[in-house]
């Protein structure tokens, strides 16, 4: 099998008394070969990196048709510092989708996307600043999420490469260095090669057609959210948020006065706010907190527009534009693009709308309800008595195929004003009010009163660790009565009138 | 701190050559030690500081019970009747040690499997070489008791059990084939023929564990992860045993080439284990030291092959046990030792009945049986080995579509299974070492393709928002 498979008696430990001089200066010689041709590779490999420069980093191909790397984090401190614009495009993966074309036909000025995915706000500074650094910004069209105002947890796990964002060339070296720009490079071109196609600018990151968008799509993750947020760990608290928020936005607006920052907040399906109230309402009432407070800042420099889709209905309602709870459609971008554009006065937040931005989607929150067959319905619950007609709100609300409404016990026994004990063993609830109590069992299709026994529409569930009961027949059994007005195919009223 | 870095390679390496040579240069050869040895805890508590008094509470008190067996290895000391037991309470200590800190959680764990107890996990970050420092301390009590190793000196002895090199991942070393050559005094001189090998062992070793290894390490994981079709089974189970090969004895060169620009020879560690042609075979070339480790201390302490065959068929079965327990704390290494353990016994048994095999057949046993058993040795659980098993049986059938959709593999594959067939190891390029500029160029070019590639960017994996 081998020429030598015995294994061989290592050498004495010392030559050195039997070392003849000539031999020690072969030595030496060994040494200075490996250093001077150490040295020269090393050359090598720096002007290499100079001449191929695979991230762009340095300047735009020589060569070779552009390949870009979808690993923004490496690719766009390259277009940032070699391309042409006067607007950049600054946000998380829902930024993405924007086409830099209609962003420049709609806003003006030529369009660079900086998107940086999954990215927190001290991230998004660092390609801002890259950017604005160069001169080059009119304009910023900056997609804010709340989330990204979080406290980075991309640290460790993800290292962000600070190298290429600093004027320091000695640490370039981790660029030069490194294989994997050129192996993307290499497979980029081969692509390239095959396919005849070239990447452009305007595709770029552009993940529409790699997704499946759809009610039913959105509405599964609807049901896994509800679920596993349930566990999430607690809250970033506010001042986190606000003191990220000072930090890597409000400084730069405050640095760059003579650019102009259109601030915008991300359409999330509505079912992503429900998702956050149902779960986690201190994050749910944080960023409606936020909203205000952040409008606040942005209202003493004249530099800045803030503009909030999260209440366009006719999108955040319409699931089939979203392939999960957040991330949205293209066509939503380039409608984004297109209402900063004309100012649109239905979005622009101002000192006198700001409040009411956030009612507007407080109560469309409560409006959201999920059908049992996966279909979003959009409800206005009543609360009727002899002073008239209030709108309520009770909590995520769920849809049975027969179209009857199931609603968590919580906010049921507040509007019945009963009293709710829940027996963690048994999953049994009991509701009582006055002379009357109602008890159900979870998966069971009955519910006793007293010694009668009341046949349900649906059994009360537990859904991340909370229970829905059917709204009508446990209202009914307390003396309240609901009447149902049809207002559109997936739109109705409920009016609850009190006994 | 790990060899492949920069931060090793540029600063922590030449800072601790220069001032060791320098520190003997003054003829301060007690400081010179003393430096290395706290470079050594450096080294350490690089990774996490927190462990640096592990490790010194381990060395302090081996060091103690070294010293009493030294002591009472005279006829007139107080103890001398009691020998045994103070060598048995130090390895029960050591074991203790690491039993807490490395199989505490597996026991808990199977211990609410089995009685459907709820003990609350311990969550133990396992300190960085602990079986190493572990088997070296216990290797060095055994000496001790059986007067083959002397040590009085405290600082002597920290820096045998933590000399950088050796600290994290071996070889595991006798006292005796190190600490003497720390005290020759032609060793405290810079040696240019030392200098020249051990750099050139020392490129060898990076090449092969960032460039070579770590290249199969994406698609064995890539592979553990889902194959579970015939061709991908079997080219992600190919690219664990090359990325294994590669990483850990590539690791050793390493340690072998700093060591040398010490004037410290190293014990070999690895002698081109795939071209073994048995099992038996292959234990003398894959991590010799460990071998020789447990030969020494548990299978000839057990009787070896001198109380009947069956005490031996068990002495073997117990040695593997052990030796793959002590790799990792979970029912798959079990497995692995076991299977290594059986494959000893079958071999001895065939040996006594039938005719040798021709080697080519000999071989491609031996391979295969090695193939199939790092698989429960990489694997994460059972379930994923047997997928990995079964598809490499074919019992999951066979998609042609993954010979295009793999052909770097499986070309990685063809490259380096003749080079670990058919080519000199570093042991052997080291024996035959021909100082001159080519073999300057040769270690420059692997020195810097291996910076290269030490640098690779991991995809950014978040797809939420």
């Amino acid at each position: 099998m081998t020429p030598n498979d015995s294994m061989r008696p290592l050498p004495p430990v010392q030559l050195a008394a039997r070392r003849s001089i000539k031999r020690s200066t072969l030595y030496k010689r060994t040494i200075g070969a490996f250093v001077v041709c150490s040295m020269l590779l090393t050359g090598l490999v720096i002007l290499t990196a100079y001449v191929v420069d695979p991230l762009q980093f340095y300047h735009k191909p020589w060569f070779y048709k552009p390949v870009y790397w979808p690993e923004e984090r490496y690719q766009n401190p390259g277009l940032a510092k070699n391309y042409d614009y006067e607007t950049i495009i600054i946000g998380s993966s829902m930024t993405e989708n924007f086409f830099p074309g209609k962003v420049e036909e709609a806003i003006g000025g030529k369009t660079m996307k900086l998107s940086l995915q999954g990215s927190y706000a001290d991230e998004q500074r660092k390609i801002a600043r890259l950017a604005l650094e160069t001169g080059k910004v009119k304009t910023v069209l900056w997609g804010l999420d709340y989330f990204a105002l979080k406290k980075n947890v991309n640290k460790g796990r993800n290292e962000f490469p600070d190298f290429l964002y600093d004027n320091n060339i000695l640490n370039d070296y981790k660029y030069w260095f490194n294989y994997t720009p050129y192996e993307q490079l290499f497979k980029g071109l081969i692509r390239q090669y095959r396919t005849g196609h070239v990447q452009g600018l305007e595709g770029l990151y552009n993940w529409n057609y790699l997704v499946t968008f759809g009610e039913d799509v959105t509405i599964r993750h609807y049901r896994k959210a509800l679920v596993e947020e349930a566990s999430y760990g607690p809250e970033d608290p506010l001042g986190v948020v606000q003191e990220n928020f000072t930090k890597n936005v409000l400084s730069l607006i405050e640095e760059y006065p003579d650019v102009k920052f259109l601030i915008y907040y991300p359409p999330y399906s509505i079912l992503r706010h429900v998702v956050w109230k149902e779960t986690n309402p201190e994050r749910y009432g944080y960023q409606l907190i936020m909203k205000e407070w952040m409008y606040e800042q942005f209202s003493r420099y004249p530099n800045v527009e803030v503009y909030d889709f999260q209440t366009e209905a006719d999108w955040t309602f319409n699931l089939d534009m979203f392939k999960d709870l957040s991330h949205h459609h293209q066509d939503i971008n380039t409608w984004i693009a297109q209402a900063i554009g004309r100012k649109d006065p239905k979005y622009l937040v101002t000192a006198d709308n700001v409040r009411a931005f956030v009612e507007e989607l407080e109560r469309q929150v409560g409006e959201a309800a999920v059908s049992d067959d996966d279909r979003l319905f959009r409800i206005r619950l009543y609360r009727e008595d002899a002073s008239g007609r209030t709108p309520i709100s009770l909590g995520a609300v769920m849809i049975g195929n027969d179209g009857n409404l199931r609603v968590p016990a919580k906010g049921l026994a507040e509007l019945l004003g009963a009293e709710l004990a829940w027996d963690q063993e048994t999953k049994r609830l009991r509701l009582t009010a006055g002379d009357r109590s109602l008890e159900m069992t979870v998966g069971e299709p009955t519910a006793q009163m007293g010694g009668e026994t009341i046949a349900l529409s649906h059994p009360a569930s537990l859904i991340g660790g909370k229970t829905f009961v059917p709204l009508a027949e446990t209202a009914a059994v307390f003396g309240w009565e609901a009447s149902r007005t049809d207002l559109g195919d997936r739109e109705f009223e409920l009016t609850l009138k009190a006994p | 701190m790990l060899f492949n870095s920069y931060v090793f390679i540029f600063a922590f390496f030449p800072i601790t050559v220069a001032g060791y040579f320098i520190l003997c240069r003054l003829r301060l050869t007690y400081a010179a030690k003393v430096w290395l040895a706290l470079a050594s805890l450096v080294f350490y508590g690089w990774w996490d500081v927190r462990y640096v008094p592990l490790i010194l509470a381990s060395i302090t008190f081996n060091y103690t019970v070294g010293r009493l067996l030294i002591a009472s290895g005279e006829p007139t000391s107080r103890l001398h009747h009691h020998r045994k037991k103070l060598l048995a309470a130090g390895i029960v200590g050591d074991i203790l040690l690491l039993g807490y800190y490395k199989y505490a959680d597996f026991f808990l764990e199977n211990l609410n499997a089995a009685l459907g107890t709820d003990y609350p996990l311990l969550k133990i970050v396992l300190p960085l070489g602990i079986s190493f420092f572990t088997f070296t301390q216990i290797a060095f009590l055994v000496d001790a008791y059986k007067q083959k190793a002397k040590e009085y000196d405290i600082i002597n002895y920290i820096l045998f059990v933590t000399f950088y090199p050796h600290l994290i991942a071996g070889p595991i070393l006798h006292h005796g084939e190190m600490m003497p050559q720390f005290d020759r005094l032609r060793n405290k001189v810079w040696n240019w023929g030392n200098a020249a090998r051990g750099g050139f062992v020392f490129c060898i070793g990076l090449f092969k564990k960032v460039v070579i290894a770590d290249t199969f390490a994406k698609y064995a994981n890539d592979g553990f992860a889902k194959a579970h079709m015939f061709i991908d089974s079997w080219v992600a189970a190919l690219s664990y045993t090359f990325q294994l090969y590669f990483d850990f004895s590539g690791y050793t060169d390493m340690a072998i080439g700093i060591a040398l620009l010490f004037n410290i020879r190293l014990p070999q560690n690895f002698n081109s284990p795939y071209k073994a042609t048995s099992i038996q075979d292959f234990w003398r070339r894959w991590h010799m030291t460990l071998s020789r480790f447990l030969r020494d201390y548990i299978y000839i302490p057990l009787g070896g092959n001198r109380k009947g065959k069956l005490r031996t068929y068990f002495n073997n079965m117990a040695v593997f046990l052990i030796g793959g327990f002590w790799h990792g704390a979970g029912w798959t290494f079990i497995m692995w030792g076991f299977l290594h353990g059986a494959a000893q016994i079958v071999q001895r048994i065939w040996g006594e009945f039938f005719r040798p095999m021709p080697r080519w057949l000999a071989w491609a046993i031996t391979f295969l049986f090695i193939n199939v058993t790092w698989v429960f040795f990489r694997a994460e659980s059972f379930d994923q080995a047997l997928r990995l098993l079964k598809g490499m049986a074919g019992l999951n059938g066979v998609a042609l579509g993954h010979v295009k959709s793999l052909w770097f593999p499986i070309l990685l594959i063809a490259i380096f299974l003749p080079i670990v067939l058919f080519t000199r190891n570093s042991s052997e390029r080291e024996h035959d070492f021909r100082p001159g500029w080519k073999t300057g160029l040769a270690m420059a070019a692997m020195f810097v393709i291996s910076l290269f590639f030490m640098n690779r960017i991991s995809e950014f994996l978040y797809f939420n928002f």
